[in-house]
């Protein structure tokens, strides 16, 4: 066990991979000399340019050259710098890569994993800010992981990258320079188990990076001021969503919150709460609740503070749900 | 002469079957007994047998969805004929059709829905098999419309600067679905786009089969030996609407006829140098056709014997298989 950055496990993982699998590369923006510009993958130095492919800016081109790699037996990992630029590349990544296995009636596959950078962090403005879960959730042949601590971003990135389906792993830019305990060498994580970060009585919250964060700080005052006991769960994988510990909390608590950063109307957090409505009716106390960002563009520098979900408004949520 | 007799009987064979395949398509479109949707091929035949022929059998490709002659090269005719009006015994089960055929392991890189963005799909798998050390070279063919895709000069662009072993070819046949070239095309040839990104480039008469195989050939031969990509613009005509049963009401009738007779059908073009190099007679060329045909016919008549059981068409059940979709059971398809 070491304590490193986020970002550092992740880069643990493909070096860990990459050093396993030669028909690994890693190719995206800026990932030459300059070393990466969220993510510093230290893997230049190492691997050089015939495994480490900087790639022109032209993000159609890097998804869909990954999934032609992807379907010509290699394993490519592809990153695009922000995550917000996913719809330069939504035709390889939406209408292509995930139907290859489909169409050839299961016999051919895209062993891919796109990664991306998603969320807030200093006020980038509209177009650099976005959290797109939504984005891609609604497409089937696809998976997605959001991993919210740094021991999961090792895990899941080296699941992630042994798939044999097209994978979308989406990281938070605020989420990913923070430290945390991260088991050295080999260390996976299976898609589809969610982790439950903090136990409760008597309210359950799903939510995942940065609305993870925030929602364990809730939780901790909620227990201090009102005596209010919040589990909460991280889903670590939204396709596939661990649906059974979702249910399992709300029939212990009977009360369920979502919170993601992503608008909320028509978020992944409606798909979510409407699980637990149809799945848990009887076990639910009061109505689920979902918290999002109002659906307005992310506004430039500071003012985005106040459109993503503040702790207060966690807190609020709560003793919404506690006291009906 | 650099072809032997027996490869220009076969390049032949390849051609004619192409289109008599379309023809027979049609008639049984026309009759209501075998309906697919579909995209003739018809008189664009050259291309698609130049680089069926040119390929190695093991190198792969991306083809366009007029590529009659490349799809039928390769595969059975009564499993692709399954495949495209949709009963089990198609290679896909009929879940593909034949645009979108995926059938890796025969050497066909799917065909996007999405025409151009098939073109970095296809220089990422030239990548892969410079990576891999195959030796291997591959050709991607696509339209004079999808060339106007912003995914092709990503592409292509990529594929000079990384070296691939890449064909690209483009079927320039004067119309982009309903539209002509005044609406999509402002350089004199399409090859000097490629020039631009400093690719080679050469227009060829795209109805000529010999002259599209002299240039495929040398173009693999580059890409094989010194991993060089090359563009080939083959010039032809679409006789045809944009799909079976398009009557093309948009084309002007003066400027068709006038096609027409600038590119002469590329089948009867070829009959005139086997008849003149004394390879084929007509009464042998008229003896390949009607076996055609007739080969042809049965594999529909099977086809439609098998589609009278409902139990040979994919239902719900067969196709919502988690394994048709991930790698990994997963919960919740429905």
């Amino acid at each position: 066990m070491s304590k490193m950055l986020y970002m550092s496990a992740m880069a643990q993982a493909v070096q860990e991979e990459m050093e396993a699998d030669k028909n690994i590369v890693y190719m995206g923006e800026d990932i030459g000399k300059f070393g990466g510009t969220f993510f510093k993958n230290g893997l230049f130095p190492i691997y050089g340019k015939e495994r480490v492919i900087e790639m022109p800016i032209a993000e159609n081109l890097i998804v869909a050259a990954a999934l032609g790699m992807a379907t010509a037996g290699m394993r490519p990992i592809c990153e695009l710098m922000y995550a917000d630029f996913i719809s330069l590349a939504f035709d390889p990544i939406c209408n292509e890569a995930p139907k290859i296995r489909f169409q050839s009636a299961g016999k051919a596959s895209a062993p891919m994993t796109l990664i991306s950078f998603q969320g807030t962090i200093d006020g980038s403005g509209s177009v650099h800010s976005q959290c797109v879960e939504a984005w891609i959730a609604n497409v089937p042949g696809l998976k997605l992981v959001v991993p919210s601590i740094a021991s999961d971003a090792k895990g899941l990135l080296k699941t992630a990258i042994r798939d044999n389906d097209p994978v979308v792993y989406l990281t938070h830019k605020s989420v990913m320079y923070i430290n945390g305990d991260v088991p050295d060498g080999e260390y996976t994580i299976p898609f589809g188990k969610a982790r439950v970060a903090r136990e409760g009585r008597d309210v359950t919250i799903v939510a995942w990076q940065r609305c993870y964060m925030v929602a364990m700080e809730a939780a901790q005052e909620l227990e201090e001021e009102f005596g209010i006991s919040v589990e909460v769960i991280d889903p670590r994988t939204l396709i596939p969503l661990d649906k059974a510990t979702i249910l399992e909390s709300v029939k212990k608590t009977g009360r369920f919150l979502v919170v993601h950063d992503a608008p909320k109307k028509y978020g992944v957090g409606g798909e979510i709460a409407s699980m637990v409505a149809e799945e848990a009716y009887h076990d639910l106390k009061s109505a689920p609740l979902r918290l999002g960002a109002p659906s307005i563009p992310i506004p430039f520098f500071k003012l985005e503070e106040q459109v993503i979900v503040s702790k207060q408004q966690i807190k609020e949520a709560v003793k919404k749900l506690v006291n009906e | 002469m650099k072809y032997t007799n027996n490869e220009l009987i076969s390049m032949y064979k390849t051609m004619v079957l192409g289109r008599i395949y379309d023809d027979v398509l049609w008639e049984e479109n026309q009759k209501g007994r075998l309906y697919s949707m579909f995209h003739f091929s018809t008189g664009q035949e050259a291309i698609g047998t130049a680089a069926a022929h040119a390929l190695r059998e093991n190198e792969p490709f991306m083809p366009s969805h007029r590529c009659r002659p490349l799809h039928l090269h390769r595969l059975d005719i009564y499993k692709y004929l399954a495949e495209q009006v949709g009963i089990k015994d198609g290679y896909n089960m009929g879940i593909s059709g034949d645009p979108h055929l995926t059938l890796l392991d025969k050497g066909f890189i799917p065909n996007p829905g999405v025409l151009g963005q098939g073109c970095p799909i296809a220089t990422g798998f030239a990548f892969a098999l410079k990576y891999m050390k195959t030796g291997k070279a591959m050709v991607q063919l696509m339209g004079d419309g999808t060339y106007n895709q912003g995914a092709v000069y990503e592409a292509m662009n990529w594929a000079v600067v990384q070296k691939l072993p890449i064909v690209y070819v483009v079927e320039n046949n004067a119309f982009a679905m309903t539209t002509t070239q005044d609406v999509y095309v402002g350089t004199e040839a399409l090859s000097d786009r490629a020039k631009g990104l400093g690719m080679d480039s050469i227009t060829v008469n795209g109805n000529d089969i010999l002259a599209m195989r002299e240039i495929m050939d040398i173009a693999l031969d580059r890409a094989r030996i010194s991993s060089t990509p090359t563009m080939i613009e083959a010039v032809t005509y679409r006789r045809q609407g944009h799909f079976a049963g398009d009557t093309a009401d948009y084309r002007d009738k003066s400027f068709h006829e006038q096609m027409l007779l600038k590119h002469p059908d590329p089948i009867l073009n070829y009959e005139k140098v086997l008849i003149q190099r004394n390879i084929l007679t007509q009464d042998e060329m008229d003896i390949i056709k009607v076996e055609t045909r007739k080969m042809i016919t049965g594999a529909c008549d099977m086809v439609y014997e098998k589609m009278q059981n409902p139990a040979n068409k994919p239902s719900i059940q067969d196709i919502i298989k988690p394994e048709f979709t991930y790698a990994s059971p997963m919960e919740g398809l429905i």
